[in-house]
């Protein structure tokens, strides 16, 4: 399950009715380390609260009002899936296109967000970087636009320096159109 | 370690080599002095906490021991304190200024000269004691500080702001969307003239329309609240009342029954009256005196009878109009204009009212002078695709198969006497899964979006009607977005991101084919990359 590559993931568009597909197969794919943050973060997510779970199973089972595990055991299930099959999924989905003046971002599994931000209305631009991007080297690329929905769109998931060279890119742009 | 300044006011040169910062490759950070404040500002936030578990354990533990723990906790904010401080830094580049930050999570933030709309310098008692300042950039967007320096020595932070004013080339003060009254020379000027006013009879006719039942349900508030101030014996006089009503009202029943149709026709009248009367007052309260004039920086706006207000609104700043009416007062032609501008009204309101009671001879002037237009006769209004109403719909099955499982639970826990009735009432509760399904209906039938070569239009509501137009070119970003039905159907959502008005009605266009949402979001798009934001919110130069 997780050696498939995400090209061959692409070339299945059917089977989660994705008819977005064909316009992703054009863009940039984040850096497949992504995969990998989201899945830590996942990981910690469920760890903290697995671990309640599974005292709170054990002292009613311990009082015998359920079997060992029946609470326990779907809920595992449920971060499993969360841990091993989402964040390749969410990855999947994610695209950007950066060009001609414009950066258009693609995200989301279940509900699906196309979003094209011109660079001449960003604001200012953050490339951010928390624990876990930093572990693998990974920054996000944060564009502050003046429009009340949408005032931040984030891109995640970009390698250290391919996030720079983009915030370069738009500022230059910025500045380019000023003159 | 800082070289205080006695006049700030003075202009320093934009070289900062003669202040004490401290410096790596070009990068400043804060003034030390700054882990005073920030250290002080943390424990004080701490301060009830702590005096809280003091007194919690005072009877345990020796006095020691908590001023030991107290002396552990400032230690450990200090050392927070200063591990931010040292990863913070700045640089002031050739075109931006970068701010870098975080202990965790690190965030490297740009932030070009040209954006900057105002820099402004900070002083709290404690800085000003310290001799530091805070310095805030303010660019235009919608978080209110997009970066703040905390704090820098008071010559380093005047010295930034020469820099930045000297650096942003071509750089326009920028006038604030609701400025003070007018000087009294420019309201000397003759060539000032009246646009848009409304007598004592349009405010009338506005307050009718403003019918309300506010006041009704403010004066029932008060008396629920001021329960506690009426006499003590006045509950037991009710309870009196109500149990005597209870033993005649089989009489009553029986011998009033058309004084009870009286009094029920009365209670309808006198809320009536009361609605109309708190509609008048109102209505009468804020547009008392309602004023339009063309001034030189704007459309200027004066209304109100007991609080006067006198807002300016910079033309340029315009990003969008709303034309509202309602399914009674178009009947008669009126309708309200607002303006969508960055910042918000006075008020709750977050668009500007410009025209609260117009005919469309009166307000489409008032629309042309912030270029935007009305649609042409031709214009084609569209329809969504009716998966719009599948929220509804889901909302009513939810409905239905509640009422459904009830229907089957009930009769097995109920006795008898109970189950018919129950079913009765259940029959009937059928009904209220109509309702969302009608309510989403209309919600589509009047759901319409246009587009011409210039303006993105869109109309919404069936009892109050709304329509906004957008001119392309004030775009800022546009997505399309899809849940998994609109994945499924090719349809997808356009929503609109625009400076200012609410955050929490996002102009959409709801349910269009997607190859119709690529469109419209292509063209504004397009018309977007034409013009940079800056010069989109700048004074227009040379215009009169």
């Amino acid at each position: 399950m997780n050696d498939d590559s995400p090209q061959q993931m692409h070339n299945e568009p059917s089977q989660d009715t994705d008819t977005n597909a064909d316009i992703r197969n054009a863009m940039t794919q984040l850096d497949p380390g992504y995969i990998l943050v989201l899945r830590l973060s996942a990981f910690i997510w469920a760890l903290f609260l697995a671990i309640p779970i599974f005292i709170a199973d054990a002292a009613m089972a311990n009082e015998d009002l359920i079997e060992p595990f029946v609470v326990a055991a779907p809920i595992s299930l449920i971060f499993l899936l969360m841990i091993f099959l989402l964040p390749r999924r969410r990855y999947n989905r994610w695209g950007y296109d950066m060009s001609d003046g414009q950066i258009q971002i693609v995200r989301g599994y279940l509900f699906y967000t196309d979003t094209i931000v011109p660079f001449n209305r960003v604001q200012h631009i953050d490339v951010a970087q928390g624990p876990i991007e930093r572990l693998f080297g990974l920054s996000s690329l944060v564009l502050h636009t003046a429009g009340t929905h949408n005032s931040t769109v984030v891109l995640p998931g970009l390698r250290r320096e391919i996030a720079e060279e983009m915030r370069d890119t738009i500022r230059e742009y910025i500045k380019a159109d000023m003159l | 370690m800082v070289n205080s300044i006695d006049t700030p006011d003075k202009p320093i040169e934009a070289t900062s080599e003669n202040s004490a910062h401290i410096i790596d490759n070009d990068r400043f950070h804060l003034s030390p002095l700054s882990l005073v404040v920030n250290t002080i500002t943390t424990l004080r936030r701490l301060i009830f906490p702590i005096l809280a578990i003091t007194y919690a354990l005072s009877d345990k533990i020796g006095f020691m021991f908590i001023l030991i723990g107290f002396a552990i906790i400032a230690l450990i904010t200090l050392g927070f304190t200063y591990w931010a401080w040292k990863r913070f830094s700045y640089q002031i580049g050739a075109e931006e200024i970068r701010i870098e930050s975080g202990i965790l999570s690190r965030n490297a933030r740009s932030i070009p000269y040209e954006r900057i709309q105002d820099v402004s310098l900070e002083q709290s008692l404690i800085p000003r004691l310290l001799g530091i300042s805070a310095v805030k950039f303010e660019t235009g967007g919608s978080e209110g500080d997009e970066g703040a320096l905390e704090f820098v020595a008071v010559d380093e932070a005047e010295n930034l702001r020469q820099l930045i004013r000297t650096r942003k080339s071509g750089a326009v003060p920028i006038v604030a969307d609701t400025v003070d009254p007018p000087s009294q020379d420019s309201a000397a000027a003759v060539q000032d003239d009246v646009i848009f006013s409304m007598d004592i009879k349009r405010i009338f006719t506005l307050g009718i329309f403003n019918f309300s039942l506010i006041l009704f349900a403010i004066i029932a508030g008060a008396v629920q609240q001021l329960d506690f101030l009426l006499p003590g014996d006045l509950g037991d006089i009710i309870g009196y009342v109500v149990d005597s009503f209870d033993e005649t009202s089989a009489q009553i029943k029986g011998i009033t029954f058309y004084s009870q149709i009286a009094a029920v026709i009365g209670l309808i009248f006198g809320l009536i009256v009361i609605g109309l009367l708190s509609g008048q007052v109102q209505t009468f309260l804020r547009e008392y005196g309602f004023t339009l004039t063309a001034t030189e920086r704007g459309i200027r706006r004066q209304r109100g009878l007991l609080t006067l207000t006198d807002v300016v609104m910079p033309l340029h700043r315009v990003q969008a109009a709303i034309v509202q009416t309602g399914l009674i007062r178009k009947r008669f032609g009126w309708h309200a204009i607002k303006f969508t501008s960055l910042g918000s009204d006075t008020g709750k309101e977050s668009s500007h009212m410009m025209a609260p009671l117009a005919k469309s001879e009166e307000y489409w002037p008032i629309a042309h002078r912030a270029s935007i237009h009305a649609p042409a006769e031709e214009t084609d209004f569209r329809h969504s695709h009716f998966s719009f109403m599948a929220g509804s719909l889901f909302f009513s099955a939810f409905i239905i198969a509640l009422i459904f499982s009830l229907s089957l639970i009930l009769p097995k826990t109920l006795d008898e006497d109970n189950i018919s009735t129950s079913l009765t009432i259940l029959s009937w509760v059928w009904l209220v899964a109509v309702f969302p399904i009608l309510f989403g209906f209309i919600a589509w039938r009047y759901h319409f979006h246009a587009m011409d070569d210039k303006q993105i239009y869109v109309k919404s509501g069936f009892w109050n009607q709304k329509m906004t137009i957008l001119p392309m070119v004030k775009v800022q970003t546009v997505d399309l977005a899809q849940g998994p039905l609109s994945q499924y159907l090719n349809v997808a959502d356009v929503k609109f991101g625009i400076a200012g008005g609410s955050g929490l009605t996002v102009l959409t266009i709801h349910n269009v084919p997607i190859d119709t949402a690529r469109d419209i979001r292509r063209n504004c798009i397009e018309a977007a990359k034409n013009i940079d934001f800056s010069d989109l919110i700048k004074e227009p130069k040379g215009v009169k």
